[in-house]
């Protein structure tokens, strides 16, 4: 008789716990939350959208070329004749080429525009932000301008306000010349497609979710079984506790990213169809230096009137500098899958840690009521207790608040991706080894 | 190899509290051993032992040869267990508790088949478990336990909540299983008189220890046999089945206990054969409320 070759009871296990699991009501109940909560986030995005229209904030550049030639008197008191004259002629660059659908030059002509601005901006008083600047711009000037010198366009001079707005202006000439480089149409925050949702969803409800899931759908995985008896019925065929251990954990955490990512999939192509469909290749923000280094960029969004800045869909932090608001600095772009994938390795990383606490609960805490109770404590005292830390200038190294994938990618949490990693693999480690060694010598 | 199960000075504590005491018994082949005591005797702790779901602070459990401490693998191999209520998948058909476990234990279709047939369970082998009887759940969860074809069983309790029909067919099944699956089987049971018609010998335990008693106490197949010889027949006898299994109890009468007809042919076979004359022979209907009674007689 062949018997336990490999891992093979191990799947046999996860595949009839995930079957089970799946089937079970609960499955079925977190499903039609999603789908109402991604409702409420279609809604919520359309008013945003009403709001933005009403308020005569428009991407559409048809309509705001009468702001942008009135800037013209504005800016010809601190730039030269020949920088004015050319930020109006690639104002209306762009206006001709939107009205003609032409998308891959009205990218070209925004990446240009952009670039102007940002030379405008540069600052005079800090040399080192000024000469990265400089490198950032003329990465791709050249690519763009037509001819025109970098040298040739002038500074603004004026104090600190100066300061603020190159690099802001230095990442929309990336994003411009990334959607000219890839053949893609823009899409603003507000528009709904299948991307933009998912973005949305990413940033919004999955942090939220990822504290509900485990509470909920992990906290009782082994007492529930060692109460019901159907842990001696797979214990006593002579497989070992730590491969049912283990077997457990694998499919609590198949199932929580299976709730995290199908019905969002599910949803997304939904939305493609209903409102259109956007390349996933399209360019969102991230912060590189987080992968490789464990000193975070401090999060200094709390308290400002607009916290946030939307470059496409992308959320960017801003910092406060004097009485002013500006963007960190740091981010690069990069297409929309490789912040999915990225989303998902680190919602992954998040998911091994909270089942792998939950489910230690679980093996220590026979009752079903008490185990739920204590696991939503921890969770709930664990991230009160440490979501401080993810404002202002601290470094947060507590993994309850590390469910936000996007914010840790994005390095906007007070922690970076690099110090995620290793915080939550540790504890994971940790919180698996005791839970393994406590019920390879439980009583069941 | 003589015994399927050895026990040996098996000691468990939970806390201060002493529950198994130097546990020592052993099972042989083919043979119903019925476990019995009062609740909290420590009858499940010792077979939990055993099924290595509870861990002895010391003590040496061999099953079929092989240490269960340190061939942990083959030693649960070679045996199965019904442990307190059966432990079932509730939310799973019966078809797919039986394939889980033989996915686990890398059994093949054929068997799977056999013991569908064997839970006699047929169309309802496709409903949920939550939807069955306590008959039921228990022919299935023994089926379940003979999956593997294993040399010895474990039951705890595996009359409780069944109607008359369920226990009368559970207990045909077990001695289908021992005579045609060459099992044997270890008990527990509170329902004496089916202990009385299953078992062929009672182990006894009371406050974690194991109590000792003689043979012909523990093995419920009596004769009394009335002979012409009685000096010769007694060691006739006991060079058969031990002097601890018999009894005399008149000038001509013996009474002894066994644990299968074989021994009862070969004890004839040995009497005639030393040409002593056999006038009666005759089934001692053992009472074993009246031994149980004796042996706990403080608690009744």
């Amino acid at each position: 008789m062949k018997v336990f070759k490999g891992g093979g009871p191990i799947i046999s296990l996860i595949l009839s716990d995930l079957k089970r699991r799946i089937k079970s009501p609960t499955t079925w109940i977190i499903i039609w939350l999603i789908l109402l909560l991604s409702y409420v986030e279609i809604e919520n995005m359309k008013a945003e959208r009403l709001d933005r229209q009403f308020s005569g904030e428009h991407n559409i550049e048809l309509e705001s070329l009468d702001i942008r030639l009135q800037g013209s008197k504005y800016w010809a008191n601190f730039v030269n004749k020949y920088t004015n004259k050319k930020r109006v002629e690639i104002a209306k660059k762009i206006v001709k080429a939107e009205f003609n659908e032409d998308y891959r030059s009205y990218n070209r002509y925004k990446a240009f525009y952009s670039l102007i601005y940002a030379k405008m901006y540069m600052s005079h008083s800090d040399r080192i932000r000024s000469k990265a600047a400089e490198i950032e711009m003329k990465e791709i000037w050249d690519k763009v301008s037509d001819g025109t010198h970098f040298e040739d366009i002038s500074t603004y001079f004026y104090g600190d306000r100066a300061y603020l707005m190159d690099f802001f202006n230095i990442y929309q000439a990336k994003f411009y010349y990334y959607l000219y480089t890839n053949d893609l149409e823009e899409v603003y925050k507000d528009d709904i497609n299948n991307v933009s949702f998912l973005y949305r969803y990413l940033i919004d409800m999955l942090p939220l979710l990822l504290i509900v899931f485990p509470i909920l759908l992990t906290h009782n995985s082994i007492n529930k079984e060692v109460n019901s008896g159907s842990a001696r019925l797979v214990l006593t065929q002579g497989i070992s506790r730590w491969k049912y251990y283990i077997s457990k954990y694998i499919s609590g955490v198949i199932h929580i990213l299976f709730l995290a990512y199908i019905p969002l999939m599910f949803i997304s192509v939904m939305i493609g169809f209903k409102y259109g469909f956007v390349s996933f290749k399209y360019p969102v923000f991230y912060y590189p230096l987080g992968f490789k280094g464990l000193t975070p960029r401090y999060n200094y969004v709390e308290g400002l009137k607009n916290p946030y800045e939307y470059i496409g869909i992308s959320r960017l932090p801003q910092q406060s500098i004097k009485e002013f608001e500006t963007i960190l600095l740091g981010d690069e772009i990069i297409p929309f899958y490789n912040f999915l994938i990225l989303n998902i390795l680190f919602t992954l990383l998040f998911v091994l840690f909270a089942v792998a606490l939950s489910e230690l609960v679980s093996a220590l805490i026979n009752n079903e009521i008490i185990s739920f109770g204590l696991v939503l404590a921890i969770f709930i005292s664990g991230y009160k207790l440490s979501e401080p830390y993810t404002h202002e200038r601290n470094y947060n190294i507590s993994p309850f608040t590390m469910n936000n994938s996007a914010t840790i990618i994005n390095g906007s949490c007070n922690v970076t991706a690099l110090t995620s990693f290793l915080i939550l693999s540790l504890f994971t480690i940790l919180l698996l080894t005791i839970g393994m060694l406590y019920f390879k010598k439980k009583n069941i | 190899m003589e015994y399927v199960l050895e026990v040996k000075g098996l000691n468990k504590t939970y806390g201060k509290k002493r529950v198994l005491n130097n546990v020592t018994f052993n099972v042989k082949h083919n043979e119903i051993v019925g476990f019995i005591g009062p609740n909290g005797a420590g009858k499940s702790t010792t077979m939990k032992c055993i099924c290595n779901l509870v861990y002895p602070d010391s003590g040496e459990i061999i099953i079929n040869g092989y240490d269960l401490f340190k061939e942990r693998k083959k030693a649960l191999e070679s045996q199965a267990s019904l442990i307190e209520s059966p432990g079932l998948y509730q939310d799973m058909t019966g078809r797919e508790n039986i394939q889980l476990i033989a996915d686990l234990r890398g059994i093949s279709k054929e068997r799977i088949e056999e013991v569908c047939d064997f839970t006699e369970l047929r169309e309802a082998l496709n409903r949920r478990v939550s939807g069955y009887s306590m008959g039921m759940k228990q022919r299935l969860a023994l089926g379940i336990a003979i999956l593997s074809k294993p040399k010895f069983l474990i039951l705890d309790e595996p009359m409780n909540g069944l109607d008359p029909s369920g226990v009368i067919h559970l207990r045909n099944t077990l001695q289908r299983l021992v005579k045609e699956e060459d099992m044997a089987i270890l008990f527990s049971s509170h329902q004496l008189g089916e202990v009385e018609k299953l078992a062929h010998r009672i182990i006894f335990i009371d406050k974690g220890e194991i109590i000792e008693v003689p043979d012909i106490m523990s093995n419920i197949q009596r004769y009394i046999i009335q002979v012409s010889n009685l000096d010769s027949s007694v060691e006739t006898i006991a060079n058969i089945i031990g002097e601890d299994s018999l009894e005399t109890i008149a000038s001509d009468s013996i009474r002894f206990g066994i644990q299968n007809q074989d021994i009862l042919s070969e004890i004839l076979y040995k009497l005639l054969s030393r040409r002593i004359k056999v006038y009666d022979i005759y089934k001692d209907n053992v009472d074993i409320e009246t031994i149980y009674a004796e042996i706990y007689s403080k608690k009744l």
